[in-house]
């Protein structure tokens, strides 16, 4: 799901997985949690109502937008 | 999209194509799981296509009355089940019968599981039959050269995902897919076939119907010029 409004203040594309994550956590608003699962998976989380959409993707596919 | 919709998002990524059997990720949805994380929320959807579609079913058994759209999820990669399906040699090797294990399985405690494959892949087709249960409505794409996944992108999530909370999934959702016919990949390959066929007909057809709607397409342009130069001689 390529959904990225909250991190629109820089460009993410073609960087590594960890880069990648390490970039979200520092550019993402108050609201947005980063949660690393070992050295390969990694949780995105942003709360904001009482309807949750849970997607799992492939940073390949997300690092490309 | 979760954002337009106002929804909260919880995105779980990996760093290449895998099924989300690693333990780390199995034990970060028992924490959730524990905490009560999930309950918090009044309506959780799983969302996810091929390996994440197979996730999405499995990992939704962790909150009870979720709902789930899978996009040609695969069902399992354990070879005594899917011996069939030999596209994934090296992931067949993980395990697929432990906890949050088989997808169909995990997915029965859901309020509603949407299967939405290409029917034109046996693989794919024999995955989603896999997933069976009233809460199960399976989605053909009927919309052919458009890939599933590709056709949730076009419509950027929300209309499908509306169609498929809507009261009436299946029917919305096939009134949604019609309308994608209008893609112009589809219909690319549409005035492929076209062409190949004897006879400036359907090229003619397709061609006046796409410039109806995209009046400078110069791929159609091009092929009704020269459809109609053809019969003028």
């Amino acid at each position: 799901m390529r959904d990225h409004g909250v991190f629109e203040r820089g460009d993410l594309s073609g960087l590594d997985f960890q880069t990648w994550l390490a970039q979200i956590d520092d550019a993402a608003s108050d609201d947005v949690f980063v949660d690393y699962l070992g050295p390969k998976h990694a949780t995105v989380l942003w709360e904001q109502s009482k309807t949750l959409i849970v997607t799992f993707e492939h940073h390949s596919d997300l690092s490309a937008y | 999209m979760a954002q337009e919709k106002g929804w909260s998002h919880l995105c779980v990524v990996s760093e290449h194509q895998d099924w989300f059997r690693d333990p780390h990720v199995i034990r970060h949805f028992d924490r959730l799981i524990d905490d009560g994380f999930l309950d918090q929320f009044d309506d959780v959807i799983f969302y996810g296509c091929y390996a994440g579609g197979y996730a999405a079913a499995a990992y939704s058994v962790s909150y009870p009355m979720a709902t789930v759209i899978a996009i040609n999820p695969q069902a399992t990669l354990n070879p005594s089940i899917a011996s069939w399906d030999k596209r994934f040699k090296h992931t067949r090797r993980q395990d697929f019968t432990t906890r949050f294990g088989y997808g169909p399985k995990m997915c029965e405690s859901a309020k509603d599981v949407f299967v939405f494959y290409d029917q034109d892949s046996f693989e794919n087709a024999m995955h989603a039959a896999l997933f069976q249960g009233d809460n199960v409505t399976h989605l053909r794409s009927i919309v052919k050269s458009v890939d599933p996944a590709e056709f949730f992108q076009a419509t950027r999530f929300l209309p499908a995902i509306a169609a498929l909370t809507s009261d009436a999934p299946a029917t919305e959702f096939y009134k949604l897919q019609r309308a994608r016919r209008d893609m112009l990949r589809h219909l690319r390959t549409l005035l492929g076939q076209a062409q190949a066929r004897p006879g400036p007909l359907l090229t003619k057809l397709v061609c006046q119907h796409t410039l109806r709607l995209l009046p400078t397409a110069p791929k159609f342009v091009a092929a009704l010029q020269q459809v109609e130069q053809t019969a003028a001689e």
